[in-house]
C-alpha cells in the first residue's frame, strides 16, 4: 500500500515563463519571442501564400523552392496547419510548421528538422508512424507517396522560397544581447562619485564633518529634492540600534548607561562602540544568519521519500559562516571558498564546509537537473543578482542571458560530484572524467541541443576562453569575485545596506537584470561597491563605514514636510523604524530573561519544542520540508530557495505566540522568580525598576511605575477577594495524581496530585522524565505510568451524590515493545479488578455498584515490571443508574489548567516582552 | 442586505479591525508585496485583509475534499459497462504505461445507479453524495502528467510537479485576503498526520509565509490541541484582558511619542485580533456545540467531524479549507480494492452528503466552491502481483493519470452535468479533455481571477498558478 519510488524521469519539465499567451500564438517563439520587447519592427514571420498551390506537379522534378510550394506546402496546409500554424492560432506541442525557422526551432521535442541527418528529422519520424510515442497527424497516417514527398524534400536540405524562410536570428540575437548588456546600468562598472559642490550650509558641513563621504552623496541627493537629514538620534536610541544591527542582541541597562555617559563627543564615542561590537563574536552570529537566507540554508533535504532526510553536518557550514564573518574573511575569498573550497582552500578540513553554500539545497527527489538548477540559482541570484534560472528552457526573455550561458555553467556543476564521507560529507569534488553539457531544448533532458563548453556568462566574458581548471568551479568563483564584475560587489553592498537600514537601494535585491531600473541612489550604491572592493573586500569595513554615517545616526521619527516630498524615504531623510526579525526577537527574550546560552557553534537544536534550549536562534534546526509554523508566522526566510529578503508582517498569530506560548511564559517565569525576590527584599518599586531595566534597558517613567504598581495591587486584591468569598472547597469531581501500589494491602498508597500543567497534560515538571516523578503524566485521554510501582498514575473520581453507578472504559496499550501496563479500579481504597494490557486493549467495565456521596473511585495504571513503551489510553465514564441519567466522562471532566493564577510578576514580565517598545528598533 | 454569514464575520472581525482596515487603506498600505520580497517599505501591515479579485466572483470560499492516494473513477463516478463485457480479457490496443504492470480488464465490483433529474450514474459507494447529483458537475476527462503520487499531488495543489510553487490556497489568500481575521485564512485538515509530500501540499512557496495553510490534525478532539497557542494555560480570560490592557497602554504611550506610526498601530491591532481569535477559534473549531441532529446527519467518525468543522470554518469567513482523508495515501488501493474502497467511501460519504445539504440549507452552497477528487484515478486493468508492492494479490488497480474524475459543486458550477469522457474502458480521457491546469484556470475564474493576470513577481519572473498553461472551461459554469 505504500507508495512507490518516483521515477522522476517521467516528469517533464514544464516551461515556466510569463508570456504565456505569446507562447501559444507566436509559434517559433524560441527564436522570435526572444527579446521581442525590443524587436518589434520586422517581427512578422513570412506568411506563406497558399492560395494557388494546389496544382498537380510532375514527378521526379528538381527538389527546390518550387517543389516545396507545389508539393510540400499543400500537404502541410491540409494535414498539419490545423494544429501547427499561426493561421489556426495553434501550436500543439509548442510546434509551428508555417515557416522554416519555426520548423527548425521546433516544439517540445526540439527541432522538427534535423539538418545533419534529414532522415532522422522528427517531422519525418512522426508521419511514418514508426515511433509509437509520436504518430502524426493523429487522425491517420499519410499516404506513402506523401511521406515520400516529405522525405525527398528533407533529403534535399529542405529548400523553401524566401517568403517561407521565417526569421532565423541567432546571430542578430547575440548582437542584441551584447548591446543590451552595454546599455543597462547594472552591467557597467560602478562609477566613483564625482566630488559635489561644497556643502551649501553650516548644517550640511557639520554632517559631512561628523559622518563620511557617503553622507556627501546622500546630502547631495537630499538637497536636490529640497530635503535635509533629521536630527541625530539620542544616544539611547543609537546604542540600541547598533547593538541589534551588529550583534542581533539588545544592550543591557549598564551598556546603555555606559554609552550615554561616555564623556567623549558623539563621533568618538560611537566609533569606539562600533569597533567593540564589530569585534564581538556575536557579530558573526548575526550576519551569518543573514547569509543563510541568501544560501537557502536548512538542516535537511526536503522531501526524499524513504531516504534519510538529514544533512547531518550541515551545521558546520553555518559555523564556517559565523567564523568567516567574525574573522572578516574578504568577500572575494568568501565567495571563492563557497564555490571551490576543495581546490582553493589552504586548510581544506577547516574550509571544506564552505561548500555547503552549493550542496545544502533541496533534493527534488534527487533529480540531477533540478539540483543543479537550484545551485545555479543560488549562485547567480545570490551572488550576482542574475536570474540565470530563467534561461533553463529558452533564452532569457529580458536579460542578455542565453540558454547556452545556462548550460555552460550547468556543465560546471555537472562535473562536480558529492563524494560523501570524510572529512565532510556535503563537500564537492571535480569529476575525473570531465564532460561538457548539452543545451537541453525546452529544458527537457531527452531533448539535446548542441554541446557547450564550460565558461562564464558570455556578456560578462566576451572573447574569453572556456574554463580550463577541472570542473571550472574555481574559474567561476574567480570570475564572480573579480573586481571587473560589475554585479558582485554591488549586489553584496546592497544587501549590507539593506540589513543596516531596513531598505534596499534597488527594488529587487536579487534581480539586477534589465527590468530592475537604476536606483535613485545609484551613486551611493556604486560608492558602496567601490568601498567594498577597495578595502580588500572587507565586510566589516563596509558595515563600519555605513553605521558611522550621519545618515545612519538620524532619528527615526516622521517629519510630515519631508514625507510629503518623499513618502517612501528613498532619500533617507530619516532612519527607518524596524520590527525585530524572528531571530532578534527570540534572542532578546532569552537575553533579557537570563536564559541566553552564549556558546558559539555546534549542532542545531529544535527550538519549538519543550524543553526550550537557550541557544541563539541562528543555531535553530531548520526543517526544510516542514518548517514549523512559528518560523513562517514571523517571516523567517523559506529555506526552499534563495531568499532575497524577508517580508515584515504583523499578524495575530504572532500575538498568539507572544501571549500564549509556553516559550514566552517560561522566559517570563525565569525573570519573575528574580523579581519576586527583589520585591520581597526591597519592595514593589524596586522590582518594577528591575523589570524595566532587565527587559527594556531603561528605568520606568513615574507614570509607568504607577501603572505597574496598580497592576500588582489590583491583582493581589482580586485574589484576596476571591479567597474571602470562596465557598468552602468541595472536592473536584475528577483529579489526577500518582500513588504507590501497595501489593500486600491490595490497594494504593496516599494520593498526590500531579503538580505541573504542561502541553495539555499533568506531570512532574516541564521536562520528561521528571527527576522526581519520572515519566508520570496524564492527559484527558490517557497517559504514562511512572518508572516504578511507587509511581502509578491515578485518575480519581469523587461521587457527588449517593446512588448506584456503572463504570465503563477501554484500556489501550498500543506499543508492541515493552511489557505493557497494568490497570486497576480501586473503589474506596480497595482494588476491585485488575487488567494487564500489552499491545492491545481491554474493556474495563464494572457492573452496577453502590456509592455514597464523597466515595472515591480510582483508575490506577502502573508500569508492570518496567516503564518503557508504556503510553496508554484509558477514557472512562461513570453513569448513575439510580437515580438514572447523569454521566461523568473523564475526558470532558479532565482538570484542564491550574486553578492558581499565574504569578503577577510573570504577567508583568510577559507584558513588557510583548510590548511594541521591545519589538521595534527606532 | 446583510445575511447571516456577513453578520457573523463582521461581528467576528470587530470594530478594531474595521477601523484598522480604514486606516491602512487611507494611508495606502493595503498592497501585497508585488516585488521581490526584499522590498520592505510597506512593512508591518496585515496582508490578510480582504481584497477584491479581478472581476465579480461566483464563489467566495473553497472546500477541497482531497481523496488522497487516487480514488478509482471506474468504481465511483465513471461507469464502464464494457469492463463487464471484456472482463478478464486484455485491453484491446496498447495498454498505456502506468506506474506498475497491469493485466486484464477488471470490472467494477460496485453497482451504479442513476440519480436525480439529471440521471447521473454514481456507484453504490457514494449513496449520500449521490442524493446531490443535480448539484454536481462531474468532470470525467481529467488528466495529469505522470502516474506517481508525489509529482501529481504537487501538480494538483501547486500547478507544478517538482519545483517550489505556492499552493492554490496560498494563491487565493494572497489574492483575496480573508473575511475573518480571528481565524486562519487557509486551513489544511488531515487526521493523524500528513499526506505524502507533507506540508508542501499547502505551502506558500515564494509567497510570504503567512499565506501558507495552517495545518490542523483533526484526530484531536480537544480544541486547544487543534491550533497552536490558541489558549493561555496560565491565566483566566479576565486576567489576560487586564494584562493586554496594560500592554496596550504601554504601546499607546510608545506610539504617541512616534507620530502614530502605522506599523506600530498594525501591531497593536494584531494583538487585539489575537485576543479575539482565542475565543473565536475555540468556538468555531468546537463541533460539539452543534445540535444533535446536525451531528447525526454528518454521522460518526473523524471524516464527519472534520467535514463539519470545515463547514463551521467556512461559515465564519475562512477562505479555503482543504480536507484530506488521512495520513499517507489512504485511497491508494493497489490491492483489496473492493473492501478498501468500500471502507474509505463509507467513512466519508455520509459526511460529504451532509455537508452539501448543510451548505444548501444555510444558503452557502451558491457561493461556496466544493471540490472533490484525488491526485489521479486508477486503471481499469487489474494490477499484477509484484513482491513488496501489493502483497501478491490480484484485486487492485494501479495509478492512472491518463484519465480520472473529479467533481465540483456550488459556487457558479453547472450542477447535474457530466463533462468529458474517458475511452470505452476508462483508461484515457478522450472527450473534452481537461488538464489539471485547466481545472485551476476554471477554479480561479469562478473565484474572480483571470488566471493569466493573477501573477506574483519573484526571481525575475511573473509567476502564475497555471504557469504558461490552462484554459477556462466555460462548459462547467452555470
Amino acid at each position: 500500500m505504500l507508495g512507490c519510488v518516483t521515477q522522476t524521469s517521467f516528469v517533464p519539465l514544464r516551461l515556466s515563463c510569463l508570456w504565456a499567451s505569446a507562447h501559444r500564438l507566436s509559434g517559433c517563439w524560441l527564436l522570435v519571442g526572444l527579446l521581442s520587447s525590443f524587436l518589434v519592427p520586422g517581427m512578422a514571420i513570412a506568411q506563406p501564400d497558399v492560395t494557388d498551390s494546389a496544382r498537380a506537379a510532375p514527378l521526379a522534378e528538381k527538389v527546390d523552392g518550387r517543389f516545396f510550394e507545389q508539393q510540400v506546402l499543400p500537404l502541410l496546409r491540409q494535414r498539419c496547419f490545423e494544429c501547427h500554424s499561426h493561421q489556426a492560432g495553434e501550436a500543439s506541442g509548442g510546434l509551428m510548421l508555417d515557416s522554416l525557422a519555426a520548423m527548425r526551432g521546433g516544439g517540445s521535442r526540439g527541432g522538427a528538422i534535423d539538418d545533419d541527418a534529414p532522415q532522422r528529422s522528427w517531422l519525418l519520424r512522426a508521419v511514418t508512424y514508426d515511433d509509437p510515442q509520436l504518430q502524426m497527424p493523429p487522425e491517420g497516417r499519410l499516404k506513402d507517396a506523401e511521406i515520400d514527398t516529405l522525405r525527398r524534400w528533407l533529403a534535399a536540405g529542405a529548400p523553401v522560397p524566401e517568403r517561407f524562410r521565417g526569421q532565423v536570428r541567432q546571430a542578430a540575437t547575440e548582437d542584441q544581447r551584447l548591446s543590451l548588456a552595454d546599455s543597462h546600468w547594472a552591467y557597467q562598472p560602478p562609477q566613483p562619485f564625482a566630488t559635489p559642490t561644497e556643502a551649501s550650509d553650516e548644517t550640511q558641513k557639520r554632517h559631512i564633518a561628523r559622518g563620511n563621504d557617503l553622507d556627501r552623496i546622500l546630502l547631495t541627493q537630499l538637497r536636490s529634492r529640497g530635503l535635509a537629514y533629521s536630527p541625530r538620534a539620542s544616544r539611547a536610541v543609537l546604542v540600541r540600534r547598533l547593538y541589534y544591527d551588529l550583534t542581533g542582541l539588545p544592550p543591557t541597562f549598564d551598556q546603555v548607561r555606559t554609552f550615554e555617559q561616555d564623556p567623549r563627543e558623539d563621533v568618538i564615542a560611537t566609533q569606539a562602540l562600533v569597533d567593540r561590537l564589530l569585534a564581538s563574536p556575536r557579530f558573526g552570529e548575526r550576519w551569518a544568519r543573514y547569509w543563510m537566507d541568501v544560501a537557502r540554508y536548512a538542516d535537511n533535504k526536503g522531501y526524499v521519500f524513504r531516504e534519510d532526510r538529514e544533512y547531518p553536518e550541515a551545521f558546520k557550514y553555518r559555523d564556517w559562516l559565523i567564523r568567516a564573518f567574525n574573522q572578516d574573511l574578504p568577500y572575494d575569498r568568501f565567495v571563492e571558498l563557497q564555490l571551490a573550497a576543495d581546490v582553493v582552500a589552504s586548510d581544506t578540513t577547516e574550509d571544506l564546509p564552505a561548500l555547503g553554500f552549493l550542496t545544502l539545497g533541496r533534493r527534488f527527489l534527487n533529480n540531477k537537473f533540478d539540483i543543479i538548477d537550484d545551485r545555479l540559482d543560488v549562485v547567480s541570484r545570490g551572488l550576482m543578482g542574475m536570474t540565470l534560472a530563467c534561461a533553463r528552457c529558452h533564452d532569457h526573455k529580458y536579460d542578455p542571458l542565453s540558454q547556452k550561458d545556462y548550460y555552460a555553467l550547468f556543465g560546471v556543476f555537472l562535473n562536480s560530484k558529492e563524494p560523501g564521507g570524510d572529512p565532510w560529507p556535503h563537500r564537492l569534488q571535480d569529476a575525473e572524467q570531465l564532460q561538457d553539457a548539452y543545451v537541453l531544448l525546452r529544458g527537457s533532458p531527452g531533448n539535446r541541443g548542441p554541446k557547450v563548453q564550460r565558461r562564464f556568462v558570455s556578456f560578462l566574458a566576451r572573447d574569453e576562453p572556456a574554463f580550463s581548471e577541472g570542473s571550472g568551479r574555481v574559474d567561476l568563483a574567480r570570475r564572480i569575485a573579480a573586481t571587473d564584475n560589475p554585479l558582485t560587489a554591488r549586489v553584496m553592498a546592497n544587501r549590507v545596506w539593506m540589513r543596516l537600514t531596513g531598505q534596499s537601494l534597488v527594488d529587487s535585491p536579487s534581480d539586477f537584470g534589465t527590468r530592475c531600473p537604476a536606483p535613485v541612489q545609484q551613486p551611493l550604491l556604486d560608492q558602496l561597491a567601490i568601498e567594498l572592493m577597495h578595502h580588500d573586500w572587507s565586510l566589516k569595513s563596509l558595515v563600519r563605514k555605513i553605521v558611522l554615517t550621519e545618515c545612519y545616526a538620524q532619528d527615526s521619527r516622521d517629519r510630515p514636510a519631508a514625507a510629503a516630498i518623499d513618502p517612501v524615504n528613498a532619500y533617507y531623510w530619516r532612519m527607518n523604524r524596524r520590527r525585530l526579525d524572528f531571530e532578534a526577537l527570540r534572542d532578546t527574550l532569552l537575553a533579557t530573561c537570563g536564559q541566553l546560552d552564549s556558546q558559539l557553534f555546534g549542532p542545531a537544536e529544535k527550538i519549538d519544542v519543550s524543553p526550550f534550549p537557550g541557544r541563539r536562534t541562528v543555531y535553530a534546526y531548520i526543517d526544510r520540508q516542514n518548517l514549523p509554523s512559528l518560523f513562517r508566522t514571523f517571516d523567517v526566510a523559506s529555506p526552499d530557495t534563495h531568499s532575497p529578503g524577508r517580508p515584515q508582517t504583523s499578524v495575530p498569530q504572532q500575538g498568539l505566540f507572544m501571549l500564549n506560548s509556553e516559550f514566552v511564559a517560561s522566559q517570563a517565569d525565569l525573570l519573575a522568580a528574580r523579581l519576586r525576590d527583589e520585591a520581597a527584599r526591597s519592595g514593589t518599586h524596586s522590582a518594577i525598576d528591575r523589570l524595566f531595566t532587565s527587559v527594556l534597558a531603561r528605568l520606568p517613567t513615574p507614570q509607568e511605575r504607577a501603572w505597574f504598581d496598580d497592576f500588582v495591587q489590583q491583582t493581589t486584591a482580586a485574589r484576596l477577594r476571591a479567597g474571602r468569598h470562596a465557598h468552602p472547597p468541595t472536592p473536584p469531581l475528577w483529579q489526577v495524581g500518582y500513588a504507590a501500589i501497595d501489593e500486600s494491602q491490595s490497594g494504593i498508597g496516599p494520593f498526590q496530585a500531579l503538580p505541573k500543567w504542561v502541553d495539555s497534560s499533568w506531570r512532574g515538571g516541564a521536562k520528561l522524565p521528571d527527576p522526581e516523578l519520572g515519566w508520570c503524566f496524564l492527559t484527558a485521554e490517557g497517559g504514562h505510568p511512572g518508572n516504578d510501582l511507587d509511581h502509578a498514575v491515578v485518575r480519581r473520581w469523587t461521587a457527588p451524590k449517593a446512588g448506584q453507578v456503572v463504570l465503563r472504559g477501554v484500556l489501550k496499550h498500543p506499543a508492541e515493545q515493552g511489557d505493557g501496563v497494568r490497570g486497576a479500579i480501586v473503589v474506596r481504597g480497595e482494588v476491585l479488578r485488575r487488567w494487564n494490557v500489552h499491545h492491545g486493549q481491554t474493556n474495563t467495565h464494572i457492573k452496577s455498584i453502590p456509592v455514597q456521596e464523597g466515595d472515591i473511585i480510582d483508575w490506577v495504571a502502573d508500569c508492570h515490571t518496567h516503564p518503557s513503551h508504556d503510553s496508554f489510553e484509558w477514557k472512562v465514564q461513570v453513569r448513575y443508574v439510580r437515580p438514572a441519567g447523569e454521566v461523568f466522562d473523564s475526558a470532558a471532566g479532565f482538570p484542564k489548567r491550574p486553578r492558581q493564577s499565574w504569578d503577577v510578576w510573570a504577567q508583568l514580565t510577559q507584558a513588557l516582552l510583548a510590548s511594541n517598545e521591545l519589538a521595534f528598533v527606532d | 442586505m446583510v445575511n447571516r454569514r456577513d453578520m457573523l464575520s463582521r461581528c467576528g472581525l470587530g470594530i478594531g479591525a474595521l477601523a484598522l482596515q480604514d486606516l491602512l487603506v487611507q494611508t495606502g498600505q493595503v498592497q501585497a508585496a508585488e516585488r521581490d520580497s526584499g522590498h520592505q517599505r510597506r512593512a508591518g501591515v496585515n496582508p490578510l485583509l480582504p481584497r477584491a479579485p479581478h472581476f465579480a466572483a461566483r464563489a467566495k470560499r473553497v472546500i477541497h475534499i482531497f481523496a488522497n492516494g487516487g480514488p478509482s473513477h471506474v468504481d465511483t463516478f465513471d461507469p464502464k459497462p464494457a469492463l463487464e463485457r471484456y472482463a478478464g480479457q486484455p485491453m484491446p490496443g496498447q495498454t498505456p504505461k502506468t506506474e506498475r504492470k497491469t493485466g486484464a480488464l477488471y470490472p467494477s465490483p460496485f453497482r451504479f445507479r442513476r440519480y436525480g433529474e439529471s440521471g447521473m450514474e454514481i456507484s453504490e459507494l457514494f449513496p449520500h453524495t449521490a442524493q446531490h447529483a443535480d448539484e454536481l458537475c462531474v468532470i470525467r476527462s481529467m488528466h495529469a502528467d505522470v502516474p506517481n503520487h508525489e509529482p501529481s499531488l504537487l501538480l494538483m495543489n501547486t500547478g507544478e510537479a517538482r519545483q517550489v510553487r505556492p499552493s492554490m490556497g496560498a494563491w487565493l489568500t494572497y489574492g483575496l485576503g480573508t473575511e475573518n481575521q480571528n481565524l486562519p485564512a487557509f486551513v489544511a485538515m488531515c487526521p493523524g498526520g500528513y499526506p505524502i509530500q507533507e506540508s508542501q501540499n499547502w505551502q506558500a512557496g515564494f509567497l510570504p509565509g503567512i499565506f501558507q495553510g495552517t495545518y490542523v490534525d483533526t484526530k484531536h478532539v480537544q480544541v486547544e490541541k487543534l491550533i497552536e497557542y490558541v489558549q493561555n494555560q496560565r491565566m483566566s480570560t479576565t486576567e489576560q484582558r487586564r494584562q493586554l490592557d496594560l500592554i496596550q497602554r504601554l504601546n499607546r504611550q510608545h506610539q504617541a511619542a512616534r507620530d502614530q506610526d502605522p506599523q506600530l498601530e498594525s501591531r497593536i491591532q494584531s494583538f487585539e485580533l489575537a485576543y479575539r481569535m482565542q475565543s473565536t477559534a475555540m468556538d468555531v473549531f468546537d463541533v460539539s456545540c452543534e445540535p444533535q441532529y446536525v451531528l447525526d446527519a454528518y454521522g460518526p467518525g473523524v471524516q464527519a467531524r472534520q467535514l463539519l468543522m470545515a463547514r463551521r470554518l467556512l461559515e465564519h469567513g475562512v477562505r479555503y479549507v482543504q480536507v484530506w482523508h488521512g495520513k499517507g495515501q489512504p485511497w491508494d488501493s493497489h490491492d483489496d480494492l473492493e473492501p478498501r474502497h468500500r471502507q474509505l467511501a463509507g467513512e466519508c460519504d455520509q459526511g460529504i452528503g451532509a455537508l452539501l445539504t448543510d451548505l444548501k440549507q444555510r444558503g452557502m452552497l451558491e457561493d461556496t466552491l466544493v471540490i472533490w477528487g484525488g491526485e489521479f484515478g486508477r486503471t481499469p486493468t487489474v494490477e499484477l502481483p509484484k513482491k513488496g508492492s501489493n502483497q501478491g494479490k490480484i484485486n487492485g488497480r494501479d495509478h492512472n493519470h491518463w484519465g480520472f474524475t473529479m467533481w465540483l459543486a456550488g459556487g457558479g458550477v453547472r450542477g447535474g452535468t457530466v463533462h468529458g469522457a474517458t475511452d470505452e474502458f476508462g483508461f484515457k480521457a478522450i472527450e473534452d479533455r481537461m488538464h489539471v491546469h485547466d481545472l485551476h484556470a476554471t477554479l480561479l475564474h469562478l473565484l474572480g481571477f483571470d488566471h493569466e493576470r493573477f501573477t506574483y513577481r519573484w526571481a525575475g519572473r511573473d509567476y502564475r498558478l497555471t504557469d504558461v498553461h490552462g484554459r477556462v472551461v466555460h462548459d462547467l459554469l452555470a
